[in-house]
């Protein structure tokens, strides 16, 4: 007795746990509550929903809740955007009715005390959706609101549409309002656009649009202003070939390039495809939020007919061959006109000026009408096109045939067997034409571009060793006046090295003066300069020898004491390396540059006295018995070089 | 010129052994003195000196010098035959640059010069000596005060002959003044005059005890600093040891070798001239 009551005190409060603990097991077997951060699109916020489990995945079922997560302080003169969405599911669709509310607001900066309590005021606009779906479909009255707040009440409606939707499908009629405007419509049971759509202006009489729809496809648009009244003929009436689409924002740029290729006024920028797209928009925007929930569904429903022309495969080819001669093309064209070498030689020079000019003329006869052949393929607009007259739709004027004024290429180029009276006539208007002009564009301004190139290069390069020679003739100015100055501090044997530098550029500057005008005198400029820049730095160092000599002679001095006189002498030490250095190897670099120097020894000879000077200031504390018993016997200036480490030699000949 | 027999030299062993034995000097074989100084002919001789200074540390050197006597006879002046063979070492001690000293010994071969002489050819010669050296700079030139001390150990050619000990006390004044250089370095000749007087004491010593005054100039020439030859004249006076009234002369041609190799390790020598760090 007593275990059995025992056990049932247990259970009684285990439930009683898991019940406070977890509420939502108690709804059912399946169904869980939700309360916490969710991101829906892209609106995050704080989500409160119920739902079940399948197979590990959240079904949407019931109420369905998400805010915004701000903490309005009264404080924050800031804008905030809150938002509400509410509705239910069933089966992870929504399902009955729903609410969206999405407003920007600004708190004021006064507050109102109203019963006890401060009261803060509101100025923004506020968008608000309500309407009804059966298993994910919109039906009945659908109404999207834009209204202006000003002090927490609507001020102005600044847009609202109404849509009645059966199964899914817009029907019957639909109203679009806004401040100025108003716009009625009309479906068909399957929500294809029928008969005349209207827009009225409010405030302006006898100022209207009409579009005119035959089951779905737009036949004409009549715009009414004043004493004015356009009729733009859109598509036939009867056409076979059709292709049901939505009334969006794609519709819109079908009859955008359409009206591009037929010169209309009308560019779609306002009236009723604006009003039309805005509502679209909306649609559109609820659409990604509830498809962002649960399953997707589909608001954006209103229907169009368009003709269609299926691209064949070898259109296909044609297309993309086109956009690429396409981009070419533009590439040289943009090069050529941007450049701005090209820009200041047009001025003087005739064929350049010639040649650009052809240029803007073609960019602006096939490039520009192009480009818009290009983008009508890029947006896949080109299925909606009847490709027949392709030509004529962006060529509306005859074609003017640009020619280079170069006879060899003009008169080879095939499209010359078109040209009547300095126009183009294609043989065909369809693709085929368009491909043609493309690549004869791209041919034509291939050559441009290529001629010009040449000319510019050529301009260059003149600019060029025109520089390169200033700075030939600075350099060796420079030369001579070091090689006069230090003529006069240096001992004779010096020079005379001096001197044969002097010579040796002199000639150098005389054999480049006979040389022709081609690109290897501007490379033997280059040259010269650097090689005029190293032979100066060798008469520097060919100036510095005596007092490098001199610092080697005291280095190799050592003081040491005589016992017989009681004094101290300067005693010289390693005599047979100073020897070798003042006999045999500065003797020997001073012949090499008096007989045998050459540009590319130049900087060598340098290196080698350089190092030798360094080299001979450290042997003097080295160990070198080795080295001097070795110079005993050796005399060759190269060996002994090697013998004193020196890396760079002075080489014999080239 | 006079010359003396072994009689004389038997007469000086029997003054010496007189001497040693305290007994009272026979009358008869007494020194007489001349009434007036008597100077001898002088002898004409021949020196080659090398004089070697080799360093051995920073502050010690070692002296090596070996000077080749000549002296005339009958038919050849000054190099007719060999008179003495010098040797002399010591260890030197740089002080400062202006002074050190030096203490060794000598060992000088003597050779019999004495045509009529029946004692031995080849008799050794045996010193120790001390010296002490200053050096003075004089615009260009040097000087150099030498006090030299010996103490000196000799013997007769006779066979019996025993050695004598005796004293040297010798100071030279010396001066080199460069001729071609503004002061003594390499590639300078300088001239060089000197005057040394050598006193001597002993037992022996009784009436003689000036030794030697030598007056002697010569030419230098420095090689290197390692390196220098001169040659000069001299001229000498003395007193004979047996009769302070009778004074030896001699003429002497002298050449000089002076050589002061170096033979540390380049490491150790320096720094070579800082001698007070």
């Amino acid at each position: 007795m007593r275990s059995i009551f025992y056990n049932k005190s247990i259970v009684i409060t285990c439930f009683l746990v898991v019940s406070i603990v977890f509420p939502e097991a108690v709804f059912g077997q399946n169904f869980f509550k939700y309360k916490g951060p969710m991101k829906v699109a892209q609106y995050d916020g704080v989500a409160n929903y119920i739902y079940k489990l399948k197979e590990k995945d959240t079904i949407f079922e019931g109420a369905f809740q998400i805010k915004d997560d701000n903490n309005l302080s009264p404080l924050a003169q800031k804008r905030n955007r809150s938002f509400l969405f509410t509705g239910t599911f069933k089966g992870n669709l929504p399902h009955g009715n729903w609410q969206f509310t999405i407003g920007e607001f600004q708190p004021k900066a006064t507050t109102t005390l109203v019963d006890y309590q401060y009261v803060i005021e509101l100025d923004g606009i506020q968008q608000k959706v309500l309407g009804k779906l059966d298993n994910g479909k919109p039906i009945g009255e659908w109404t999207v609101r834009l209204d202006s707040i000003e002090n927490s009440d609507i001020h102005k409606t600044l847009f609202k549409s109404t849509v009645e939707f059966k199964n899914g499908v817009p029907q019957k009629s639909f109203h679009v309002d806004t401040k100025t405007e108003s716009l009625v419509g009309r479906f068909l049971r399957n929500g294809l656009a029928h008969d005349q759509w209207t827009l009225y202006y409010n405030d302006e009489v006898d100022k209207e649009e009409h579009w005119y729809f035959d089951s779905g496809l737009l036949t004409k648009i009549e715009t009414h202003s004043g004493i004015d009244h356009t009729v733009i003929d859109i598509y036939k009436k009867n056409k076979t070939n059709t292709k049901t689409i939505n009334l969006d924002k794609q519709y819109i740029e079908i009859l955008k390039s359409f009206s591009n290729a037929t010169s209309t006024d009308n560019n779609f920028e306002q009236g009723i495809s604006q009003l039309l797209l805005k509502n679209d928009q909306y649609y559109t925007e609820i659409e990604d939020i509830l498809s962002s929930i649960g399953d997707s569904v589909v608001l954006s429903t209103f229907k169009v007919k368009v003709p269609y022309y299926p691209i064949a495969s070898n259109e296909e080819k044609r297309l993309n061959k086109i956009v690429n001669y396409f981009s070419k093309s533009k590439k040289m064209s943009d090069t050529i006109l941007n450049d701005t070498q090209l820009n200041i030689l047009k001025l003087s020079d005739e064929e350049t000026a010639t040649w650009y000019k052809s240029v803007e003329s073609i960019t602006k006869e096939y490039l520009e009408p192009m480009q818009k052949v290009v983008n009508s393929h890029q947006q896949n607009l080109m299925q909606y096109r009847d490709r027949k007259d392709l030509v004529d739709q962006f060529w509306r004027e005859d074609i003017p045939l640009v020619l280079t004024g170069n006879s060899s290429f003009d008169d080879k180029q095939s499209i010359r067997e078109y040209s009547k009276n300095g126009y183009i006539v294609l043989k065909t208007t369809d693709l085929e034409g368009v491909y043609q002009i493309a690549k004869y564009t791209e041919s034509i301004l291939d050559f441009l571009y290529k001629q010009l190139h040449k000319k510019v290069s050529k301009e260059r390069r003149q600019k060029e060793i025109i520089s390169i020679e200033e700075k030939l003739i600075v350099t060796t100015k420079r030369l001579k006046k070091q090689i006069d100055s230090l003529q006069e501090i240096v001992p004779s044997k010096h020079k005379k090295a001096l001197n044969s530098l002097a010579v040796f550029a002199d000639d150098k500057l005389s054999v480049y003066s006979n040389m022709e005008e081609t690109t290897k005198k501007l490379e033997e400029a280059k040259r010269l300069t650097k090689c005029f820049t190293q032979v100066k730095n060798l008469t520097t160092q060919i100036a510095k020898l005596p007092e490098q000599k001199e610092e080697i002679k005291q280095k190799y001095i050592d003081p040491i004491w005589n016992p017989f006189t009681s004094t101290i002498m300067d005693e010289e030490i390693k005599k047979r390396i100073v020897d070798a250095y003042t006999r045999i190897l500065v003797p020997y670099a001073l012949e090499q540059v008096e007989t045998n120097l050459k540009c590319n020894t130049v900087e060598d000879t340098t290196t080698t006295l350089q190092e030798l000077f360094v080299r001979m200031i450290a042997l003097r504390d080295e160990d070198t018995s080795k080295i001097e018993r070795k110079l005993r016997k050796e005399k060759d200036p190269i060996e002994i070089l090697k013998l004193f480490g020196i890396s760079t030699i002075i080489k014999e000949k080239e | 010129m006079i010359h003396r027999g072994p009689q004389y030299l038997k007469i000086i062993l029997f003054l010496m052994l007189a001497c040693f034995s305290t007994s009272i000097v026979a009358q008869e074989d007494a020194v007489v003195l001349p009434s007036e100084s008597e100077f001898k002919d002088p002898v004409t001789k021949y020196w080659i000196n090398t004089y070697g200074n080799i360093r051995i540390s920073k502050r010690l050197f070692w002296v090596a010098q070996t000077h080749f006597r000549f002296e005339e006879t009958e038919d050849t002046p000054f190099v007719g035959q060999i008179g003495q063979i010098y040797n002399r070492h010591a260890i030197g001690y740089i002080y400062s640059k202006k002074f050190n000293v030096s203490l060794g010994g000598v060992l000088r071969l003597n050779y019999n010069t004495s045509s009529s002489s029946e004692g031995r050819n080849l008799v050794p010669e045996w010193r120790i000596w001390h010296q002490y050296q200053f050096a003075m700079p004089i615009s260009s030139a040097m000087i150099y005060h030498r006090i030299r001390i010996e103490h000196r150990w000799t013997q007769g050619f006779a066979e019996d002959s025993k050695y004598i000990f005796r004293n040297r006390w010798r100071y030279m004044f010396r001066l080199k003044l460069p001729l071609n250089q503004p002061k003594l370095k390499p590639k300078a000749f300088y001239i060089a005059p000197e005057a040394e007087l050598i006193m001597q004491s002993g037992k022996q010593v009784v009436d003689s005890p000036l030794e030697d005054l030598r007056l002697h100039t010569s030419i230098g020439y420095i090689i290197t600093p390692r390196l220098t030859v001169a040659a000069g004249l001299m001229y000498s006076q003395g007193q004979t040891l047996d009769n302070g009234g009778i004074y030896k002369q001699s003429w002497t041609l002298r050449t000089h070798v002076y050589f002061s190799p170096d033979f540390r390790k380049v490491k150790n020598k320096l720094p070579s001239i800082h001698l007070t760090d």
